[in-house]
């Protein structure tokens, strides 16, 4: 496990569907504190899992697979929204 | 190996690492061990392609990221909401508690009208439910129905507009997750051959919900369907 890395710029898809900002905005107050937190500081922030980890008490294992459970709810989240189709 | 690609242990490892997959967090040797499993697994394939478009936007909104952002007030606004005060105040012919308490008294009426129109422009926009319509019901003689499906992030809702149900009746509503486990959404009261309108939930996750099952009081269906 690592921390995340940059996007690769060869794996950008063009035809990727990307919602406006301010929808992101609203699925992320829709999940839970945990799944939030998650997104939040290990990839939006670009910390580390052992550095939150640390932080906030709570396995590295955990917080990786947190991290698939919070990406599952964001999703519905932006279903729920209409975000997606 | 079972139908997932793998043991059970295994495969719930490797389909919890499909976030960190999907977010390019993973190191060398675990891309390896997720791609080979999505080589074989017939259904985590499907569950990261589910994840693409939240992917792709948290990717857009990561190089500027800088907080859930919310809508701040006009910075001016708290000099303008005293200058309305101030405005309407009037000079006290005999200044004292009174004069002070109506000035209190109206600083707090332009503070709750505040809140509240902040409050107004700060909620989200309303959003329609998409409603997922169950088009092969089987039903019971002398029953007719019309249904559909909301997804959510708390469940499904099931919403329902029945005639036929016997008047005073209690039936169960029973939605079945594909291992067979039976979740309720509570139960409905028979109007007779008034039309019943009704919306009720259970905590299963749409994606996991095969079939819908409302029963009478011995349990026996009178509105199924298998879901999609």
């Amino acid at each position: 496990m690592q921390g995340p890395r940059e996007p690769d710029a060869s794996q950008e898809d063009a035809s990727e569907e990307v919602v406006p900002r301010a929808v992101i905005d609203d699925a992320l107050t829709m999940v839970t504190p945990e799944h939030r937190e998650v997104i939040v500081e290990v990839y939006l922030k670009g910390r580390s899992y052992a550095e939150v980890s640390a932080e906030i008490g709570v396995p590295t294992e955990t917080l990786r697979s947190r991290n698939f459970y919070a990406l599952k709810a964001l999703r519905l989240a932006m279903d729920e929204i209409g975000a997606t189709s | 190996m079972n139908r997932e690609g793998g043991s059970g242990t295994e495969h719930r490892e490797l389909r919890e690492l499909l976030g960190g997959h999907a977010l390019e967090q993973l190191d060398g040797p675990d891309t390896d061990r997720v791609r080979d499993h999505l080589s074989t697994c017939p259904t985590c394939p499907s569950e990261l392609a589910e994840l693409e478009p939240v992917v792709a936007s948290l990717r857009a909104a990561r190089p500027n990221w800088e907080g859930i952002s919310t809508p701040e007030p006009p910075a001016d606004l708290g000099e303008r909401v005293l200058g309305r005060v101030r405005a309407q105040q009037l000079t006290p012919k005999r200044p004292g508690t009174w004069a002070r308490g109506a000035l209190a008294a109206t600083a707090v009426a332009a503070a709750l009208v505040f809140a509240f129109v902040l409050g107004v422009r700060l909620a989200p926009e309303p959003t329609s439910p998409q409603v997922i319509p169950l088009d092969d019901l089987v039903l019971a003689s002398g029953i007719e129905a019309e249904a559909g499906l909301v997804r959510h992030t708390w469940g499904t809702e099931l919403q329902l507009r029945a005639t036929g149900l016997t008047q005073g009746t209690v039936y169960t509503v029973t939605f079945v997750r594909d291992d067979g486990r039976e979740f309720s959404a509570g139960g409905v009261i028979g109007v007779g051959q008034d039309p019943l309108t009704c919306s009720v939930n259970a905590g299963l996750p749409i994606e996991e919900a095969s079939e819908l099952t409302i029963a009478d009081p011995t349990g026996a269906p009178v509105i199924s369907a298998d879901l999609p």
